[in-house]
């Protein structure tokens, strides 16, 4: 059976990788399956019956696939699903319109309430939509200069609206001003979504800055950014650099200090451990030093810093002042200081750590998250990511082409890589914090994850340790438990081989016990 | 049911193409003027009441079914109240200058009002807040001690002073930013967590005696409906001072935090309790009636819907102008000017009370 299944996985590969040379390389059951997958993946939704239909007239199917792929990525539905991820990537609520409108749920059977309108409206999420449907470069998430900004009216509880954010570097008080004109206002006219501008007593805003205006980065200067990375006189704008870290660079960071506890307390617990109880003051004076000097700390400390000082002129709104920062990148000893967040961002897309972010992110969302995208194949993407200009329509045009995405899931899975992806996942939220070698009391040893590695140990002893500790006598990680699925996962990931980032086998399957 | 809808129509339809006919252009606020009887000047709008000013600026709102309204509006008794001030953090300050004891000496007064019926088919009605749509009382608060920077012309007794043992370790005299922080639902995830709620930028300070009073404020931006108080947190207070002064070289501002000890409050004459108290609840304790403020209030309620106001999910107050026929609901709102949506339509339609 398993050499049936690989017998046809090898010729399903050659049909797919021939596709181009031969016409009708890709069978009518095939190509429906593929049509269905880039409909599922690029609209949120089944292929349209006629679109199935006309794969039994064509005479080239795969050409026929690529033209059906593009004109799925020019559909406001694209640019709702492209929204939608970035929303998640983001950590922001999705509108509502967008499940309605991913829904099929018609515009007038609904009234669309001012919270739903600025969520659909506001300038991040129109920037998102922008990149979908101008095939705009990726990098404009960082360095767009012009937002499509929506000035709506108070709803309680919830900023309605963006443009008081950028009341301090532009005058949108006067919207006659030269720098700002009105997109579509008061006509109750549909907008670009189809959708009717329900208040005609609300507008969207066209604000264009500078070119170079150093105070202003794409998505980092819009108000629902600051808004969800809030900042705090103890926070001094981490939580905002921890974000940019994450979604552009592909650097997690580990809170300290949970969001939702009195920072008091949790300040004490930090400085002092459970029990004690001193006074703020006392606490800031002892977390001062392990910010600085603990590597523990200063491992994320030493990028999260500077980083943020770029928001340092902003309060509630954007500051009217760029505020100069850094780029710190310690792997590669890049520190690189910067004027303001608009030059941190157009540093950040220069980065080879945002190529690979942000190809990883797209891979993920338009082949698969379960599709292995080990270091080899990574550099052949980032490479069509720059030969497509980094447009996304392009690139994702170019990834939907893909044999990973045109050939049934799993097929290409070699056992243990799907673990290794999810290994890897547990070990940098539950390990790595710790075990740098060198973070202060913890006497926690150098662990890495590829090459697999404790301390000076090789692979194999490596493996085996890490099997005894976590998964037969589960003394790590130390604080929490791993999940039962978690550990019979790193278990699975040791037993195939404990396959590294390149998709290679690091120590002998069955080995380790 | 559908008559009486058809007659709604049909006036409605009227006054606008009466309005339409004798159009003098649209005025500053969005409604259209025109001159009314004995000299008044009246100002339609398409939905809701017209606005009635007389010779005098004394102005009411008056609705075609024959109510009126006019407002009224209170003020709080005034006292002062000396908070401590503790300094939590010190990024600006060298270590070997040792931080004095200061605290903050502010005047407690807030502004309530309402618009009351003056006219009205049942009796039990005037003198009565108009309710809004949803049934609240338009009436409000504008919170504490900000009078001098939101209301100038209200405003009596000192400003806001800070007073410290000595001045050497504060050679500036503005505060480029002075927030405020809390713990509040984030609007994206719907979890409370710690924010920055309110900005002061441009906190001028002049010596007033041995105390630094604070003068002016350039600006004034919040990010949640409701914010009260510019000067009185139970949370985190962060000031952010000018760069050469103080700090880092390599950064242009440096920060201090700051905690307002509210068991050491020198009340002259109130506890903590009582202050907060006064604050939530906005006591009318001397009725207050001035034309002006009348008229101004009732612009500012017209303002709100007005298309031509933008509206943000921050402030910026005005009101430096001194002048609230500026004002406009800049953001999120402040109380009590734009967090009080009236929906003028359902003013206008909704049966009478």
């Amino acid at each position: 059976m398993r050499t049936l299944r690989l017998t046809f996985m090898a010729l399903f590969l050659v049909a797919v990788s021939a596709a181009h040379a031969r016409q009708q390389a890709v069978t009518e059951g095939q190509a429906e399956y593929v049509l269905d997958k880039l409909s599922q993946r690029l609209r949120s939704r089944p292929a349209p019956r006629a679109d199935i239909r006309k794969i039994y007239e064509s005479a080239d199917l795969d050409a026929y696939l690529r033209e059906r792929a593009r004109a799925y990525l020019s559909t406001p539905e694209f640019a709702e699903t492209l929204s939608y991820h970035l929303d998640e990537l983001f950590f922001i609520k999705a509108p509502l319109v967008s499940d309605r409108l991913l829904n099929k749920i018609e515009p007038k059977a609904y009234s669309e309430s001012e919270a739903e309108r600025f969520k659909r409206n506001n300038a991040l999420s129109n920037l998102f939509r922008s990149l979908a449907r101008e095939n705009r470069s990726w990098d404009e998430l960082l360095v767009s200069k012009s937002y499509a900004a929506y000035d709506g009216s108070l709803v309680s509880g919830i900023d309605a609206s963006d443009l008081g954010f950028y009341s301090a570097v532009a005058d949108v008080l006067s919207p006659i001003s030269g720098l700002v004109r009105v997109l579509s206002d008061a006509t109750g006219q549909p907008d670009a979504n189809g959708y009717p501008m329900r208040s005609p007593t609300r507008s969207v805003v066209k604000l264009d800055f500078g070119p170079s205006d150093p105070r202003i980065a794409g998505a980092l200067t819009t108000s629902r950014f600051f808004n969800r990375y809030t900042n705090t006189a103890i926070n001094k704008n981490r939580r905002r650099a921890a974000a940019v870290l994450r979604i552009f660079l592909g650097k997690d960071m580990v809170p300290a200090i949970g969001t939702g506890e009195s920072i008091d307390h949790e300040l004490n617990k930090l400085a002092y451990g459970q029990g004690f109880e001193v006074s703020a003051t006392e606490v800031t004076e002892r977390l001062r030093d392990p910010h600085g000097k603990n590597p523990a700390c200063y491992k994320c400390h030493q990028m999260l810093d500077p980083m943020g000082r770029v928001f340092a002129s902003s309060g509630s709104i954007l500051g009217s002042e760029p505020s100069p920062g850094a780029l710190v990148l310690p792997e590669r000893k890049l520190i690189q200081n910067v004027e303001g967040v608009g030059q941190l961002a157009d540093y950040i897309r220069r980065q080879p750590e945002y190529v690979e972010t942000q190809v990883r992110a797209l891979w993920e969302w338009f082949v698969g998250k379960d599709i292995p995208l080990f270091r080899p194949r990574l550099k052949q993407m980032t490479e069509l990511f720059e030969k497509a200009g980094r447009r996304s329509q392009d690139f994702i045009a170019a990834l939907v082409s893909q044999p990973e995405f045109r050939s049934p899931e799993l097929f290409l899975n070699k056992p243990g890589e799907l673990e290794s992806i999810e290994a890897r996942a547990i070990f940098n939220t539950n390990c790595a914090s710790c075990h740098t070698g060198d973070a202060a009391g913890t006497q926690a040893p150098a662990v890495s994850f590829d090459p697999l590695r404790i301390d000076d140990q090789d692979a194999a002893a490596s493996a085996q340790e890490v099997y005894r500790q976590v998964v037969r006598l589960r003394r790590m990680p130390k604080g929490h438990k791993l999940s039962d699925d978690q550990v019979e996962l790193v278990r699975k990931w040791l037993a195939t081989g404990a396959i590294d980032g390149d998709g290679k086998m690091q120590i002998t399957p069955g080995s380790v016990q | 049911m559908e008559k009486s809808k058809l007659a709604f129509l049909t006036l409605s339809l009227a006054v606008c193409a009466a309005v339409s006919a004798s159009a003098q252009g649209p005025s500053y606020i969005g409604g259209t003027r025109t001159a009314g009887p004995g000299g008044d000047t009246v100002e339609t709008f398409p939905l809701g009441p017209s606005v009635v000013e007389n010779k005098t600026g004394t102005r009411r709102l008056v609705w075609a079914d024959g109510r009126e309204a006019t407002v009224s509006v209170g003020r709080t008794r005034q006292f002062s109240a000396r908070v401590p001030l503790k300094f939590q953090e010190n990024g600006c300050v060298s270590p070997d200058i040792k931080l004095p004891n200061c605290s903050l000496r502010v005047q407690f007064s807030g502004l309530t009002y309402g618009i009351y019926w003056t006219k009205h088919p049942d009796p039990k009605r005037i003198n009565m807040p108009i309710t809004a749509p949803n049934g609240e009382v338009l009436r409000t608060i504008p919170g504490v001690g900000e009078l001098h920077f939101l209301a100038p012309h209200l405003a009596t007794g000192a400003k806001p002073a800070l007073e410290c043992d000595s001045w050497d370790w504060l050679p500036v005299r503005t505060i480029s930013r002075w927030e405020l922080q809390s713990m509040s639902p984030n609007s994206e995830t719907g979890q409370s967590d710690n924010q920055n709620e309110l900005s002061m930028l441009g906190v001028k300070l002049a010596p007033a005696g041995t105390r630094l009073e604070i003068s002016s404020i350039d600006k004034i931006v919040a990010k949640q409906a409701g914010q009260i108080g510019l000067f009185i947190s139970l949370d985190d207070i962060a000031w952010y001072l000018p760069h050469p002064a103080f700090g880092d070289p390599s950064s242009r501002s440096c920060q201090m935090t700051l905690r307002m000890d509210f068991t050491a409050v020198m009340p002259d004459g109130f506890s903590a309790e009582e202050l907060r108290q006064m604050a939530m609840n906005g006591q009318i304790v001397e009725p207050f009636d001035e034309t002006n403020q009348i008229h101004r209030e009732i612009r500012a309620l017209v303002t709100f819907n007005n298309p031509r106001v933008p509206s943000f999910d921050t402030i910026e107050s005005f009101f430096f102008r001194r002048e609230w026929l500026d004002l406009k609901c800049v953001g999120t709102s402040y109380p009590p000017f734009c967090s009080q949506g009236i929906d003028w339509s359902q003013t206008k339609e909704r049966p009478l009370q």
